[in-house]
Protein backbone atom coordinates (compact mmCIF):
# COMPACT_ATOMS: atom_id res chain seq x y z
CA UNK A 1 0.00 0.00 0.00
CA UNK A 2 1.11 3.39 -0.75
CA UNK A 3 2.51 5.33 2.22
CA UNK A 4 0.41 8.24 1.63
CA UNK A 5 -4.32 9.25 0.87
CA UNK A 6 -4.72 9.37 -2.29
CA UNK A 7 -5.30 13.25 -3.96
CA UNK A 8 -8.54 14.01 -2.11
CA UNK A 9 -7.65 17.37 -2.13
CA UNK A 10 -8.16 19.48 -5.25
CA UNK A 11 -5.05 22.08 -4.43
CA UNK A 12 -6.56 24.01 -1.81
CA UNK A 13 -4.41 26.35 0.39
CA UNK A 14 -4.18 25.46 3.92
CA UNK A 15 -3.56 27.23 6.69
CA UNK A 16 -1.25 25.48 9.49
CA UNK A 17 -1.24 26.86 13.67
CA UNK A 18 1.01 25.11 15.84
CA UNK A 19 3.79 22.75 16.61
CA UNK A 20 4.44 19.29 16.91
CA UNK A 21 4.91 15.53 15.80
CA UNK A 22 1.19 15.37 15.12
CA UNK A 23 0.80 18.41 13.73
CA UNK A 24 3.86 17.52 11.07
CA UNK A 25 2.28 14.63 10.20
CA UNK A 26 -0.98 16.11 9.50
CA UNK A 27 1.07 18.93 6.76
CA UNK A 28 2.66 15.96 5.79
CA UNK A 29 -0.43 13.72 4.39
CA UNK A 30 -2.16 16.93 3.09
CA UNK A 31 0.27 17.94 1.33
CA UNK A 32 0.70 14.36 0.08
CA UNK A 33 -3.34 14.68 -0.88
CA UNK A 34 -3.19 18.15 -3.15
CA UNK A 35 -2.67 20.63 -0.37
CA UNK A 36 -0.33 24.03 -0.51
CA UNK A 37 0.56 24.43 2.79
CA UNK A 38 0.94 27.98 4.71
CA UNK A 39 1.80 28.23 8.38
CA UNK A 40 0.65 31.02 10.64
CA UNK A 41 1.47 31.95 14.05
CA UNK A 42 -0.17 31.61 17.49
CA UNK A 43 -3.15 34.40 17.42
CA UNK A 44 -3.44 37.34 20.47
CA UNK A 45 -6.82 39.08 18.45
CA UNK A 46 -8.74 38.11 15.24
CA UNK A 47 -6.60 40.65 13.46
CA UNK A 48 -3.36 38.70 14.15
CA UNK A 49 -5.14 35.82 13.06
CA UNK A 50 -6.79 38.15 9.78
CA UNK A 51 -3.46 39.40 8.88
CA UNK A 52 -1.82 35.51 9.08
CA UNK A 53 -4.33 33.95 6.48
CA UNK A 54 -4.20 37.55 4.14
CA UNK A 55 -0.77 36.85 3.84
CA UNK A 56 -0.96 32.27 2.78
CA UNK A 57 -3.62 33.85 0.72
CA UNK A 58 -1.80 36.28 -0.77
CA UNK A 59 1.63 34.24 -1.17
CA UNK A 60 -0.47 31.46 -2.57
CA UNK A 61 -2.47 33.60 -4.61
CA UNK A 62 -5.63 31.71 -3.89
CA UNK A 63 -7.85 31.81 -1.23
CA UNK A 64 -7.68 29.95 2.06
CA UNK A 65 -9.78 26.86 2.26
CA UNK A 66 -8.53 24.38 5.07
CA UNK A 67 -7.67 25.63 8.36
CA UNK A 68 -5.43 22.97 10.69
CA UNK A 69 -4.86 24.31 14.05
CA UNK A 70 -3.13 22.26 16.92
CA UNK A 71 -2.12 23.70 19.90
CA UNK A 72 1.58 23.73 22.24
CA UNK A 73 2.65 22.38 24.68
CA UNK A 74 1.02 23.36 28.28
CA UNK A 75 2.33 22.95 31.55
CA UNK A 76 1.32 19.77 33.70
CA UNK A 77 2.17 21.60 36.88
CA UNK A 78 -0.26 21.35 39.54
CA UNK A 79 -3.19 23.73 39.40
CA UNK A 80 -2.39 25.74 42.88
CA UNK A 81 1.09 26.38 41.24
CA UNK A 82 0.80 27.16 37.84
CA UNK A 83 1.72 30.64 37.02
CA UNK A 84 -1.25 33.15 35.96
CA UNK A 85 1.00 34.17 32.72
CA UNK A 86 1.30 30.67 31.91
CA UNK A 87 -2.34 29.77 32.45
CA UNK A 88 -2.70 32.63 29.86
CA UNK A 89 -0.72 31.65 27.32
CA UNK A 90 -1.60 27.99 27.54
CA UNK A 91 -5.15 28.90 27.09
CA UNK A 92 -4.79 31.93 24.39
CA UNK A 93 -2.75 28.76 22.29
CA UNK A 94 -5.24 25.91 23.02
CA UNK A 95 -8.14 28.00 22.58
CA UNK A 96 -8.62 31.53 22.03
CA UNK A 97 -5.99 31.50 18.85
CA UNK A 98 -8.14 28.81 17.09
CA UNK A 99 -11.56 30.90 17.78
CA UNK A 100 -10.05 34.10 16.23
CA UNK A 101 -8.64 32.08 13.36
CA UNK A 102 -11.58 29.97 12.93
CA UNK A 103 -13.80 33.40 13.08
CA UNK A 104 -11.48 35.02 10.51
CA UNK A 105 -11.26 31.97 7.97
CA UNK A 106 -15.03 31.47 8.10
CA UNK A 107 -15.92 35.22 7.76
CA UNK A 108 -13.90 35.48 4.39
CA UNK A 109 -15.20 32.16 3.23
CA UNK A 110 -18.52 33.16 3.55
CA UNK A 111 -18.18 37.00 1.64
CA UNK A 112 -16.16 34.82 -1.21
CA UNK A 113 -19.13 32.62 -1.06
CA UNK A 114 -16.80 29.64 -1.18
CA UNK A 115 -17.00 26.17 0.99
CA UNK A 116 -14.16 25.68 3.44
CA UNK A 117 -13.40 23.13 6.32
CA UNK A 118 -11.38 23.72 10.03
CA UNK A 119 -9.38 21.17 11.55
CA UNK A 120 -8.29 21.34 15.30
CA UNK A 121 -5.74 19.06 16.74
CA UNK A 122 -5.99 18.75 20.33
CA UNK A 123 -4.67 16.48 23.02
CA UNK A 124 -7.44 14.84 25.34
CA UNK A 125 -8.63 16.23 28.83
CA UNK A 126 -6.57 14.06 30.61
CA UNK A 127 -3.63 14.30 28.76
CA UNK A 128 -1.85 17.43 30.62
CA UNK A 129 -2.93 19.32 34.02
CA UNK A 130 -5.38 22.04 34.15
CA UNK A 131 -4.93 23.75 30.95
CA UNK A 132 -5.23 20.89 28.89
CA UNK A 133 -8.46 19.89 30.57
CA UNK A 134 -9.85 23.43 30.37
CA UNK A 135 -8.79 24.00 26.92
CA UNK A 136 -9.77 20.72 26.02
CA UNK A 137 -13.52 21.07 26.86
CA UNK A 138 -13.94 24.81 25.24
CA UNK A 139 -12.54 23.83 22.14
CA UNK A 140 -14.86 20.41 22.19
CA UNK A 141 -17.83 22.32 22.71
CA UNK A 142 -16.57 25.15 20.37
CA UNK A 143 -16.86 22.66 17.40
CA UNK A 144 -20.06 21.36 18.22
CA UNK A 145 -20.93 25.16 18.10
CA UNK A 146 -19.52 26.81 15.27
CA UNK A 147 -20.15 23.71 13.19
CA UNK A 148 -24.21 24.42 13.47
CA UNK A 149 -23.53 28.33 12.59
CA UNK A 150 -21.40 27.68 9.60
CA UNK A 151 -22.99 24.27 8.50
CA UNK A 152 -25.18 26.44 6.00
CA UNK A 153 -22.31 27.66 4.89
CA UNK A 154 -20.74 24.62 3.61
CA UNK A 155 -18.01 25.44 6.22
CA UNK A 156 -17.30 22.48 8.23
CA UNK A 157 -15.16 21.81 11.16
CA UNK A 158 -14.14 18.38 13.23
CA UNK A 159 -11.55 18.07 15.85
CA UNK A 160 -9.05 15.08 16.53
CA UNK A 161 -8.57 14.95 20.04
CA UNK A 162 -5.58 12.07 20.67
CA UNK A 163 -2.61 11.80 22.73
CA UNK A 164 -1.26 11.13 19.03
CA UNK A 165 -1.14 14.65 18.47
CA UNK A 166 1.86 14.75 20.94
CA UNK A 167 3.85 12.12 19.34
CA UNK A 168 3.34 8.74 18.44
CA UNK A 169 4.58 5.66 16.36
CA UNK A 170 4.85 5.82 12.72
CA UNK A 171 1.17 3.62 12.09
CA UNK A 172 -0.08 6.20 14.62
CA UNK A 173 0.98 9.62 12.84
CA UNK A 174 0.00 7.72 10.01
CA UNK A 175 -3.57 7.10 10.65
CA UNK A 176 -3.29 10.53 12.54
CA UNK A 177 -2.53 12.34 8.82
CA UNK A 178 -4.87 9.90 6.89
CA UNK A 179 -7.31 10.94 8.94
CA UNK A 180 -7.50 14.69 8.85
CA UNK A 181 -7.15 14.61 5.08
CA UNK A 182 -10.02 12.33 5.39
CA UNK A 183 -12.29 14.64 7.50
CA UNK A 184 -11.22 17.84 5.58
CA UNK A 185 -11.89 16.14 2.14
CA UNK A 186 -15.28 16.21 0.37
CA UNK A 187 -15.62 12.48 0.95
CA UNK A 188 -16.30 13.70 4.64
CA UNK A 189 -18.82 16.31 3.48
CA UNK A 190 -22.00 15.16 6.01
CA UNK A 191 -18.69 15.05 9.16
CA UNK A 192 -19.20 18.10 10.88
CA UNK A 193 -19.09 18.64 14.59
CA UNK A 194 -17.79 15.51 15.44
CA UNK A 195 -14.44 14.91 18.02
CA UNK A 196 -12.73 11.88 17.15
CA UNK A 197 -9.46 10.08 18.58
CA UNK A 198 -6.81 7.67 17.00
CA UNK A 199 -6.74 5.03 20.00
CA UNK A 200 -6.83 6.48 23.57
CA UNK B 1 -31.30 39.95 10.10
CA UNK B 2 -27.63 40.82 10.35
CA UNK B 3 -26.65 39.37 7.54
CA UNK B 4 -29.07 36.90 5.39
CA UNK B 5 -26.55 35.35 3.12
CA UNK B 6 -27.48 32.03 0.28
CA UNK B 7 -27.49 28.38 1.14
CA UNK B 8 -23.97 27.26 0.32
CA UNK B 9 -24.92 23.01 0.60
CA UNK B 10 -21.88 20.65 0.42
CA UNK B 11 -22.67 17.45 -1.73
CA UNK B 12 -19.71 14.53 -1.47
CA UNK B 13 -18.47 13.12 -4.99
CA UNK B 14 -20.47 10.89 -6.34
CA UNK B 15 -19.98 7.17 -5.70
CA UNK B 16 -18.08 6.23 -9.10
CA UNK B 17 -15.66 8.79 -7.95
CA UNK B 18 -12.76 6.07 -6.04
CA UNK B 19 -12.16 7.18 -2.64
CA UNK B 20 -9.47 4.41 -1.77
CA UNK B 21 -7.36 3.26 -4.22
CA UNK B 22 -8.91 0.45 -6.20
CA UNK B 23 -7.42 -2.66 -4.83
CA UNK B 24 -6.77 -1.15 -0.80
CA UNK B 25 -9.03 -4.32 0.21
CA UNK B 26 -8.16 -6.78 -2.80
CA UNK B 27 -6.85 -9.43 -0.01
CA UNK B 28 -9.83 -9.19 2.62
CA UNK B 29 -12.78 -10.49 2.80
CA UNK B 30 -15.53 -8.66 4.49
CA UNK B 31 -18.65 -9.88 6.22
CA UNK B 32 -21.85 -7.23 6.16
CA UNK B 33 -24.55 -7.82 7.98
CA UNK B 34 -27.62 -6.78 7.61
CA UNK B 35 -25.73 -6.16 4.08
CA UNK B 36 -28.89 -6.84 1.95
CA UNK B 37 -30.26 -3.55 2.09
CA UNK B 38 -30.04 -0.12 3.24
CA UNK B 39 -26.76 1.02 5.31
CA UNK B 40 -25.08 -2.29 5.28
CA UNK B 41 -26.34 -2.51 1.51
CA UNK B 42 -24.16 0.93 1.26
CA UNK B 43 -21.23 -0.23 2.97
CA UNK B 44 -21.42 -3.45 0.75
CA UNK B 45 -20.83 -1.32 -2.15
CA UNK B 46 -17.84 0.68 -0.47
CA UNK B 47 -16.13 -2.27 0.50
CA UNK B 48 -16.60 -3.95 -3.08
CA UNK B 49 -15.25 -0.39 -4.80
CA UNK B 50 -12.02 -1.28 -2.93
CA UNK B 51 -12.22 -5.18 -4.23
CA UNK B 52 -12.81 -6.87 -1.34
CA UNK B 53 -14.66 -10.52 -1.41
CA UNK B 54 -18.47 -10.04 0.49
CA UNK B 55 -19.99 -12.13 2.21
CA UNK B 56 -23.54 -10.41 2.72
CA UNK B 57 -25.76 -11.14 4.83
CA UNK B 58 -29.38 -10.83 5.84
CA UNK B 59 -32.66 -12.98 7.00
CA UNK B 60 -33.96 -12.51 3.75
CA UNK B 61 -31.08 -14.80 0.98
CA UNK B 62 -33.36 -13.44 -2.37
CA UNK B 63 -32.69 -9.57 -1.19
CA UNK B 64 -28.95 -10.69 0.18
CA UNK B 65 -28.65 -12.19 -3.48
CA UNK B 66 -29.73 -8.94 -5.22
CA UNK B 67 -26.65 -7.55 -3.36
CA UNK B 68 -24.35 -9.77 -4.55
CA UNK B 69 -25.63 -9.40 -8.01
CA UNK B 70 -24.71 -5.52 -7.71
CA UNK B 71 -21.24 -6.21 -6.41
CA UNK B 72 -20.94 -8.80 -9.48
CA UNK B 73 -21.92 -6.28 -11.75
CA UNK B 74 -19.36 -3.95 -10.37
CA UNK B 75 -16.52 -6.99 -11.25
CA UNK B 76 -16.19 -7.87 -7.86
CA UNK B 77 -17.06 -11.43 -5.80
CA UNK B 78 -19.96 -11.65 -3.20
CA UNK B 79 -21.49 -14.40 -1.90
CA UNK B 80 -25.41 -14.42 -0.18
CA UNK B 81 -25.81 -15.93 3.34
CA UNK B 82 -28.88 -16.32 5.24
CA UNK B 83 -28.67 -15.81 9.16
CA UNK B 84 -30.12 -14.48 11.85
CA UNK B 85 -27.37 -12.44 13.98
CA UNK B 86 -29.69 -12.69 17.36
CA UNK B 87 -28.53 -16.68 17.31
CA UNK B 88 -25.41 -18.13 17.95
CA UNK B 89 -24.77 -21.10 15.64
CA UNK B 90 -26.28 -19.23 12.84
CA UNK B 91 -23.89 -16.75 13.19
CA UNK B 92 -21.07 -19.82 13.61
CA UNK B 93 -22.67 -21.13 10.39
CA UNK B 94 -22.37 -18.02 8.07
CA UNK B 95 -18.94 -17.61 9.73
CA UNK B 96 -17.80 -20.85 8.50
CA UNK B 97 -20.36 -20.20 4.96
CA UNK B 98 -18.66 -17.84 4.31
CA UNK B 99 -15.08 -19.14 5.25
CA UNK B 100 -15.39 -22.21 2.99
CA UNK B 101 -16.11 -19.96 -0.26
CA UNK B 102 -14.40 -16.48 0.33
CA UNK B 103 -11.38 -17.48 2.65
CA UNK B 104 -11.21 -16.09 6.38
CA UNK B 105 -12.74 -12.74 6.92
CA UNK B 106 -10.84 -9.98 7.96
CA UNK B 107 -13.59 -7.54 8.03
CA UNK B 108 -16.89 -7.09 9.52
CA UNK B 109 -19.18 -4.64 9.52
CA UNK B 110 -22.38 -4.95 11.55
CA UNK B 111 -24.69 -3.28 10.03
CA UNK B 112 -27.71 -5.63 10.85
CA UNK B 113 -30.79 -3.49 12.83
CA UNK B 114 -33.77 -2.27 12.44
CA UNK B 115 -36.22 1.10 13.68
CA UNK B 116 -39.43 2.19 13.87
CA UNK B 117 -41.16 5.25 16.08
CA UNK B 118 -43.19 4.15 19.16
CA UNK B 119 -44.62 5.27 22.62
CA UNK B 120 -42.32 3.52 24.90
CA UNK B 121 -45.76 2.23 26.85
CA UNK B 122 -46.88 1.00 23.78
CA UNK B 123 -43.59 -1.38 23.13
CA UNK B 124 -44.30 -4.59 23.47
CA UNK B 125 -42.06 -7.31 24.80
CA UNK B 126 -41.67 -9.02 21.24
CA UNK B 127 -40.76 -5.50 19.47
CA UNK B 128 -38.05 -4.77 22.13
CA UNK B 129 -36.57 -7.93 22.04
CA UNK B 130 -36.11 -7.69 18.26
CA UNK B 131 -34.86 -4.53 18.36
CA UNK B 132 -32.39 -4.67 21.12
CA UNK B 133 -31.31 -8.11 20.31
CA UNK B 134 -30.60 -7.69 16.40
CA UNK B 135 -28.53 -4.17 17.18
CA UNK B 136 -26.86 -5.23 20.67
CA UNK B 137 -26.69 -9.29 21.04
CA UNK B 138 -25.85 -9.37 16.78
CA UNK B 139 -23.73 -6.91 17.17
CA UNK B 140 -21.76 -8.98 20.72
CA UNK B 141 -21.94 -12.23 19.08
CA UNK B 142 -20.73 -11.71 15.06
CA UNK B 143 -17.88 -9.71 16.71
CA UNK B 144 -16.95 -12.25 19.32
CA UNK B 145 -17.38 -14.51 16.75
CA UNK B 146 -15.19 -12.99 14.17
CA UNK B 147 -13.08 -12.63 16.98
CA UNK B 148 -12.25 -15.95 18.29
CA UNK B 149 -11.69 -17.22 14.29
CA UNK B 150 -8.77 -14.05 14.13
CA UNK B 151 -7.28 -15.04 17.60
CA UNK B 152 -7.22 -18.63 16.58
CA UNK B 153 -5.42 -18.15 13.09
CA UNK B 154 -3.10 -14.93 14.29
CA UNK B 155 -4.40 -12.75 12.00
CA UNK B 156 -5.57 -9.36 12.75
CA UNK B 157 -8.83 -7.66 11.84
CA UNK B 158 -10.76 -5.03 11.48
CA UNK B 159 -14.81 -4.34 12.46
CA UNK B 160 -17.00 -1.30 11.90
CA UNK B 161 -20.68 -0.79 13.65
CA UNK B 162 -23.43 0.97 12.67
CA UNK B 163 -24.66 3.36 15.66
CA UNK B 164 -26.62 6.59 15.58
CA UNK B 165 -26.92 10.24 15.80
CA UNK B 166 -29.14 9.63 19.26
CA UNK B 167 -27.19 8.06 21.33
CA UNK B 168 -25.69 11.06 23.38
CA UNK B 169 -28.94 12.80 23.64
CA UNK B 170 -31.35 9.93 23.81
CA UNK B 171 -34.71 9.98 21.41
CA UNK B 172 -38.01 10.29 22.92
CA UNK B 173 -39.99 7.84 20.58
CA UNK B 174 -37.53 5.45 19.96
CA UNK B 175 -36.52 3.91 23.29
CA UNK B 176 -35.97 0.51 21.82
CA UNK B 177 -33.08 1.89 18.83
CA UNK B 178 -31.98 4.70 21.33
CA UNK B 179 -30.41 2.03 24.02
CA UNK B 180 -29.33 -0.27 21.31
CA UNK B 181 -27.35 1.79 19.69
CA UNK B 182 -25.63 3.84 22.42
CA UNK B 183 -24.81 -0.09 23.64
CA UNK B 184 -23.26 -0.58 20.56
CA UNK B 185 -21.36 2.74 21.03
CA UNK B 186 -19.76 2.01 24.47
CA UNK B 187 -19.59 -1.89 23.10
CA UNK B 188 -17.19 -0.07 20.61
CA UNK B 189 -14.68 0.57 23.19
CA UNK B 190 -15.18 -2.33 25.16
CA UNK B 191 -14.06 -4.56 22.76
CA UNK B 192 -11.42 -2.29 20.87
CA UNK B 193 -9.92 -2.66 24.64
CA UNK B 194 -9.95 -6.76 24.84
CA UNK B 195 -8.93 -7.12 21.35
CA UNK B 196 -5.96 -4.21 21.09
CA UNK B 197 -3.41 -7.05 21.89
CA UNK B 198 -4.61 -9.18 19.18
CA UNK B 199 -4.61 -6.44 16.10
CA UNK B 200 -8.32 -6.39 16.11
CA UNK B 201 -9.34 -2.94 15.92
CA UNK B 202 -12.93 -2.31 16.44
CA UNK B 203 -14.45 1.31 15.43
CA UNK B 204 -18.18 2.28 15.45
CA UNK B 205 -19.53 5.09 13.03
CA UNK B 206 -22.78 7.11 14.67
CA UNK B 207 -24.91 7.86 11.32
CA UNK B 208 -27.84 10.68 11.15
CA UNK B 209 -30.46 10.11 8.47
CA UNK B 210 -29.09 8.61 5.13
CA UNK B 211 -32.05 7.50 3.15
CA UNK B 212 -32.25 4.25 1.66
CA UNK B 213 -35.50 2.62 0.44
CA UNK B 214 -37.16 0.98 3.64
CA UNK B 215 -36.49 3.70 5.86
CA UNK B 216 -39.37 5.67 7.48
CA UNK B 217 -39.96 8.30 4.54
CA UNK B 218 -37.17 6.73 2.21
CA UNK B 219 -38.85 6.03 -0.64
CA UNK B 220 -40.54 9.60 -0.75
CA UNK B 221 -38.31 12.14 -2.68
CA UNK B 222 -40.23 14.99 -1.16
CA UNK B 223 -40.07 13.92 2.51
CA UNK B 224 -36.51 13.12 2.09
CA UNK B 225 -36.09 17.02 0.89
CA UNK B 226 -37.84 18.39 3.81
CA UNK B 227 -35.67 16.37 5.60
CA UNK B 228 -33.24 17.97 4.59
CA UNK B 229 -34.13 21.03 5.67
CA UNK B 230 -34.28 20.31 8.85
CA UNK B 231 -30.76 19.34 8.97
CA UNK B 232 -27.72 21.97 9.50
CA UNK B 233 -25.56 20.62 6.45
CA UNK B 234 -29.13 21.36 4.48
CA UNK B 235 -29.16 17.85 3.43
CA UNK B 236 -29.67 14.02 4.30
CA UNK B 237 -26.60 12.00 3.92
CA UNK B 238 -25.58 10.13 0.73
CA UNK B 239 -25.37 6.69 0.94
CA UNK B 240 -21.92 6.67 -0.52
CA UNK B 241 -20.67 8.93 2.50
CA UNK B 242 -22.15 6.25 4.81
CA UNK B 243 -20.36 3.34 3.36
CA UNK B 244 -16.73 5.17 2.82
CA UNK B 245 -16.62 6.28 6.29
CA UNK B 246 -17.24 2.77 7.12
CA UNK B 247 -14.56 1.29 4.53
CA UNK B 248 -11.83 4.24 6.05
CA UNK B 249 -11.88 2.86 9.23
CA UNK B 250 -11.13 -0.43 8.04
CA UNK B 251 -8.78 0.75 5.63
CA UNK B 252 -4.99 0.32 6.21
CA UNK B 253 -4.82 4.00 6.30
CA UNK B 254 -6.46 3.91 9.38
CA UNK B 255 -4.47 0.79 10.97
CA UNK B 256 -3.83 2.89 14.62
CA UNK B 257 -7.61 3.85 14.76
CA UNK B 258 -9.38 1.60 17.37
CA UNK B 259 -11.98 2.51 19.77
CA UNK B 260 -13.62 5.35 17.94
CA UNK B 261 -16.96 6.30 17.39
CA UNK B 262 -17.43 8.94 14.35
CA UNK B 263 -20.08 11.01 14.29
CA UNK B 264 -21.98 11.71 10.60
CA UNK B 265 -24.57 13.53 10.73
CA UNK B 266 -24.61 16.97 9.31
CA UNK B 267 -24.94 18.57 12.37
CA UNK B 268 -28.24 16.76 13.05
CA UNK B 269 -27.84 16.01 16.38
CA UNK B 270 -26.23 19.37 17.38
CA UNK B 271 -29.29 21.37 16.60
CA UNK B 272 -30.29 23.35 19.36
CA UNK B 273 -32.13 27.11 20.53
CA UNK B 274 -32.54 28.23 23.51
CA UNK B 275 -35.84 29.76 22.14
CA UNK B 276 -38.26 26.80 20.79
CA UNK B 277 -41.85 25.98 19.85
CA UNK B 278 -43.45 24.49 22.70
CA UNK B 279 -42.84 20.76 23.65
CA UNK B 280 -45.50 18.76 22.99
CA UNK B 281 -45.11 15.28 24.54
CA UNK B 282 -44.95 12.11 22.16
CA UNK B 283 -48.04 10.67 23.21
CA UNK B 284 -49.79 14.16 22.12
CA UNK B 285 -48.17 13.94 18.47
CA UNK B 286 -49.38 12.86 14.98
CA UNK B 287 -46.14 12.05 14.43
CA UNK B 288 -44.02 10.55 17.25
CA UNK B 289 -40.76 11.44 15.92
CA UNK B 290 -42.16 15.15 14.71
CA UNK B 291 -41.80 18.19 16.50
CA UNK B 292 -44.68 19.21 17.57
CA UNK B 293 -48.90 18.56 16.96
Amino acid sequence: MSRTVPSWLADPVAIVIGEGEGLEAVAHELAAAGATIARGPVAGSRAEAAAAIGAASLAARDPVTLLIHAGAPTTAERADLIDPRDWRAGIQAGLDSRFFYAAEFAQRLIAQGKPGAILFLDLTEEAGGAVQAAASGALCNLTKTLAVEWARDGIRINTIASRVVAGGTKAELRSLGALAAYLVSDFAAYITGCVVGIDE
Amino acid sequence: MASQRPDRIVEPPDFDRPFLPEAVFSEDVVMVTGGSSGMGRGMALAFAQGGAKLAIVGRDIEKARAVVAEIEAMGETALAIAADVRDAAQVAAAFDAAEAELGPVNILANNAGGNFPVLAEALSTNAWNAITQIAVDGTFLCSSEFARRCIARGAPGAIVNNSAQYIWTGFPGDAHSAAAKAAIATLTRALARDWRPSGIRVNCVAAGFFPHAASTNGEDPGAVEKLGRMIPAGRTGRMQEFGWAGAFLCSPFASAITGQVMMIDGGESLRRALMSPDFVAPNHRSNIWGFSE
